[in-house]
């Protein structure tokens, strides 16, 4: 097996550049073009009325030239544009059948000039001219109210430094390891030294330890573990004994969620995962606090189904509000349950094999290939 | 085995990429999309570099880095606040660098 390089594009000269995804508030509404119009520009300003905003949308926002004119355009794929420039003209923004917003592009005869050639307005790149003005950048702004697009945005923002990345290693292949995802064979840290490809202004942003990500609200990260399977994290110079002895080890945002239930009785009320928008967790005493500030969206860690019941362990908790221990979790209608799958069949959750099939639905929501 | 706290690892993205469902889970569909790209010509960065006659910018990738990362504070700043497009729930962002090449994996077994 060998990885080929399939196509190489060439950007930018490694300066630096953020994806930005924003949910705004009223976002449950369908994109109107009125809404679409409001934030977003695909149009050259009047020269006359505001020169300004002509020169900047000039300056960044003119795609191109491409096509004919300049077939060496990195953005020249088999002889035609893959961002698919230029455009024709639009008298107003609609959506096509997929709901994907078809902007606004009237004829307007101004025309940019780039490189020597004259630009019309076919060829802007979507921008919001306020915030261009404001910083004078090459600022791109899109709409993508498309519940489809989710999975294919985030994998956009998250893979971008992996794929270089994996780019360069043609050798982890050699080893006859297959399966991206069984990393006994490899030496994980070995390969992210050796193969990553770094800018100097990468480099320098590293150095600094300014944040590759970023985002608001915070998710807090809960930990799912059957009874005394927590994870402990420890340094080299640590005495295990004292380890063992100290009783913060066994303390999880799990158990300590049962303590906090049997203290606040208002938390009852609270499905573990809907918790962290009330309540703070507090690392260094690994206690839960009640909340005096912002809001957090909780989310259960991924647990494979193949480890048995701590799967439905983690199934209950999406659903059991206030429990005070493990044996609460497994507990329906008063009685006990001896295992958590059990408990998922009293609840309903499971019984057929609807389970496998929501999971499946659920999995190709999120799951990668890679 | 890179841990999901080291920055940029495998595992790292994976539990941004999770992080981001739960928010979708919470808000649905994210509205807006936007990149936001360095330009090298900044008034700032220019200003800078002519500190010390003859520089170049990728000599100084420090002067790039650090203007380019207070642009963006302030502009995410500006999504934050509702300046730039309306009131906002939620706001994720990651920082890239635009690779010098960028290459797609197809994978010939």
């Amino acid at each position: 097996m060998f990885v080929v390089a399939d196509t190489i594009e060439f950007q930018k000269r490694g300066l630096p550049h953020a994806h930005i995804l924003i949910w705004q508030a009223d976002s449950d509404r369908e994109p109107s073009a009125a809404f679409v119009d409001q934030f977003i520009f695909a149009e050259l300003p009047d020269p006359k009325e505001d020169p300004l905003g002509f020169v900047l949308v000039q300056e960044f926002m003119m795609h191109g030239p491409c096509g004919d004119i300049n077939p060496n355009c990195p953005c020249m794929k088999d002889g035609k544009c893959s961002k698919r420039f230029p455009k024709t003209f639009q008298d107003k923004t609609t959506f096509d059948a997929d709901g994907f917003p078809i902007y606004r592009r009237r004829d307007t005869g101004v025309m940019a000039q780039k490189n020597g050639v004259d630009l019309d307005n076919r060829w802007v790149v979507l921008h919001n001219l306020g915030i261009l003005k404001k910083f004078q950048a090459h600022i791109n702004v899109e709409a993508c109210n498309q519940s489809y697009l989710i999975k294919y945005l985030f994998k956009y923002c998250h893979k971008g430094a992996d794929a270089a990345r994996l780019g360069v290693a043609p050798h982890s292949s050699a080893t006859g390891d297959t399966d991206p995802n069984n990393s006994s064979g490899v030496d994980e840290i070995a390969e992210y030294i050796k193969s990553r490809y770094l800018s100097w202004c990468e480099a320098v942003w590293r150095l600094f330890g300014f944040e590759i990500h970023e985002k608001f609200p915070a998710v807090e990260r809960l930990h799912v573990h059957l009874l005394g399977m927590n994870i402990v994290a420890l340094s080299e110079e640590d005495d295990l004994e004292g380890v063992v002895d100290d009783p913060d080890s066994s303390k999880s945002t799990l158990t300590e969620w049962f303590v906090a239930n049997q203290r606040f009785p208002a938390a009852r009320k609270y499905t573990y995962c809907e918790f962290p928008n009330y309540y703070t967790w507090n690392n260094k005493n690994k206690t839960w606090e009640g909340r005096r500030r912002g809001t957090k969206i909780g989310r259960l860690r991924f647990i494979h189904p193949g480890v048995g019941d701590a799967f439905y362990l983690r199934m209950l908790l999406m659903v059991v509000r206030g429990a005070l221990s493990y044996a609460d979790v497994r507990t329906y209608e008063g009685i006990v349950y001896n295992t958590f799958r059990e408990a998922c069949q009293a609840h309903g959750l499971i019984g057929d094999d609807s389970e496998w099939t929501s999971l499946f639905d659920e999995a190709i929501r999120w799951a990668s290939p890679f | 085995m890179l841990p999901s706290s080291y920055p940029g690892s495998r595992r790292n993205l994976n539990q941004n990429y999770h992080d981001c469902l739960a928010i979708t889970r919470v808000y649905g569909c994210p509205t807006l999309f936007t990149t936001f790209t360095c330009n090298a010509n900044w008034p700032e960065v220019e200003e800078a570099l002519r500190c010390e006659p003859g520089q170049k910018l990728p000599d100084r990738a420090d002067i790039t880095s650090r203007v380019f990362h207070m642009k963006l504070q302030e502009y995410i700043e500006d999504i934050r606040s509702g300046e730039a497009y309306g009131p906002v729930t939620a706001c994720e962002n990651l920082r890239l660098h635009h690779f010098v090449f960028y290459l797609l994996i197809k994978q010939t077994v």
